[in-house]
């Protein structure tokens, strides 16, 4: 498998603390790669040894095979970097900011002066664009910092935090935006400590704590095992939780806020999925809701977490 | 890519408030001169020559490359690599395809720009002054053209190495104030305090101020005032050249080996 971006014992110690700790990234070309921690987990640094903005205290890190940092302005060529806290020249207009960034990615002043224009548009500021970034608000410089990173066509997307100070319509829209880049085989890198938007625009993720990689790898394949705590809704509550209380397989079930929790045998899922619905029809009852209780992803999350916390 | 750069910080520099100030307290001597003049007795290209090498030095040694001057430089330069650092966006330079060794030139020849426009106006309206109150015409601005220049280019040699310097701690301090105030504190001690010290000889030698006087000499030889300056120009010219070099060199080794995590 090719691989986009490869660590190899990547380790930083900031004095004798140690933040990093043999960290083994592999992001295959063309996924959508969610790097997903708890704030102070490490996801910041590790952004930061990747963008050549920190040193690794040892360790290797290849993008498009090349090391980094000793081959950082070949590396750079193809890749956009939005970082966490917007950056980007206060006193300059956004236009002027994102021509600058495209002229230093490569580009000639019209082709750059061109794509500023087209991507004001995309991230939504086309009608700021001589407003003067200080001007801004927090979500409008987060989507000026977006336009920067796309700015050159890179083929490597670094996007630390890309949703933080987006409002609930800002993120749908970003989301959607990562989802159509994803199509056109970008390989994207998000970090992020919001589960539910990696699982919406991720395809691969990397899960981080207190410096340590703890598992990485396809969702789809890390999110094998099995829930046995699920939320049923439907159009007669009552007569569906008396029904699932006298069930074998059901260990406990409750409601709570016209939603049912219910604890299944792990050993009798099959039953639970196969019986439940044909007993729920046969009383004239619908099914409105039937789905883990917590996300798979979230599952993994806290069972990983609680290992590694363990281990400590 | 430099160029790239180049053009953006030069733009800046020129659209910034802070270079209209510092335009404006260089343009003073000029001002001076306009009221406190010396009577013209000769009109002539030749009279002319002799009096523009005798203001421009007498200016530039004591007020242009002087504490004023050199305060402008620094401040000018150190500002240049370190605000990058201190705002953080230095970090969008170095996630683009762009080599270190072109963001240090790049810069230091933008602030060089900055330093050319802040000294070279007023001097070019002294000269267009001058050669109006002689009423010498083409052949007078002809005659002072190259004074002109050469003044312009014993400035930027020798205010260029202090700002080089100033960048180099700039990159140290990261914060455009603090390498501002490293930067007097270092100048300072090393052309006023060390050269007090008993084993230093002729210590007004040290002075940058005494160093223009010294490089005027191979040009202005109509000013047979600055002989008074010993050192050999060409001595000099090699120090200065030298100091920018190394200056350069270590600001681009500070900034491979710093890190930028805020």
């Amino acid at each position: 498998m090719e691989y986009i971006i490869e660590t190899k014992d990547l380790t930083k110690f900031f004095g004798k603390r140690n933040i990093i700790y043999h960290l083994n990234l592999k992001v295959p070309k063309g996924v959508v790669y969610g790097f997903l921690g708890p704030n102070g987990a490490g996801k910041t640094t590790t952004i930061k040894m990747l963008t050549a903005a920190l040193r690794p205290t040892y360790g290797e890190i290849k993008i498009f095979g090349l090391e980094m940092p000793q081959r950082r302005v070949e590396i750079m060529k193809n890749v956009g970097y939005m970082p966490e806290a917007p950056i980007a020249y206060e006193d300059m207009t956004i236009f002027e900011f994102l021509t600058y960034m495209g002229r230093l990615s490569g580009l000639k002043k019209e082709k750059a002066r061109e794509q500023a224009k087209e991507l004001m548009r995309y991230v939504g500021v086309g009608r700021l664009a001589l407003n003067k970034i200080k001007e801004l608000s927090s979500g409008q410089k987060q989507r000026v910092a977006f336009a920067s990173a796309l700015i050159g066509n890179p083929e490597l997307l670094i996007l630390d935090e890309p949703t933080a100070n987006l409002d609930p319509l800002g993120r749908i829209e970003f989301i959607g935006k990562i989802l159509s880049l994803a199509k056109e085989g970008k390989t994207i890198f998000i970090s992020s400590h919001i589960v539910s938007e990696v699982e919406k625009m991720c395809n691969y993720v990397g899960l981080i704590n207190q410096g340590r990689l703890i598992a990485q790898g396809k969702i789809s394949e890390l999110t094998e095992i099995e829930e046995n705590d699920y939320d049923v809704s439907t159009s007669d509550n009552k007569v569906a939780l008396q029904s699932l209380r006298e069930k074998p397989y059901v260990r406990e079930a409750w409601e709570e806020e016209n939603i049912i929790r219910v604890k299944v045998d792990p050993r009798f899922l099959d039953e639970f999925f196969l019986q439940f619905p044909k007993y729920l029809t046969s009383q004239g009852v619908r099914l409105k809701l039937f789905k883990p209780h917590t996300s798979p992803l979230e599952r993994i999350l806290m069972e990983k977490f609680s290992i590694g916390e363990e281990s400590d | 890519m430099i160029s790239v750069l180049y053009q953006n910080e030069v733009y800046r520099l020129l659209k910034s408030r802070k270079l209209k100030v510092m335009l404006v307290l260089m343009l003073l001597p000029v001002v001076v001169y306009f009221f406190t003049h010396e009577e013209i007795t000769e009109y002539s290209a030749k009279a002319l020559e002799i009096s523009f090498q005798i203001n421009v030095s007498h200016f530039l040694i004591n007020f242009w490359a002087s504490v004023i001057g050199q305060l402008v430089v620094i401040i000018v330069m150190s500002d240049l690599l370190a605000s990058e650092i201190d705002r953080g966006t230095i970090r969008l330079l170095l996630v683009k395809p762009i080599k270190k060794s072109e963001i240090v030139f790049g810069k230091f020849f933008s602030g060089i720009t900055a330093v050319l426009v802040i000294f070279g106006i007023p001097y070019f309206v002294m000269q267009i002054y001058m050669v109006l109150l002689y009423k010498s015409g083409f052949e007078g601005f002809r005659a002072t053209f190259d004074d002109f220049l050469f003044a312009l280019g014993v400035t930027v040699l020798v205010l260029g190495s202090l700002g080089a310097v100033s960048m180099l701690l700039s990159v140290v301090l990261s914060r455009p104030l603090y390498a501002s105030l490293a930067s007097f504190g270092l100048v300072f001690t090393a052309q006023f305090i060390l050269p007090q010290l008993p084993f230093f000889d002729n210590p007004e030698r040290f002075n940058l101020s005494y160093q223009i006087g010294v490089l005027l000499k191979r040009g202005f030889t109509l000013h047979i005032g600055l002989d008074t300056y010993k050192g050999d120009p060409t001595m000099s010219a090699v120090f200065f050249v030298s100091v920018i070099l190394l200056s350069l060199i270590f600001t681009l080794l500070g900034l491979y080996r710093k890190e930028y995590g805020g």
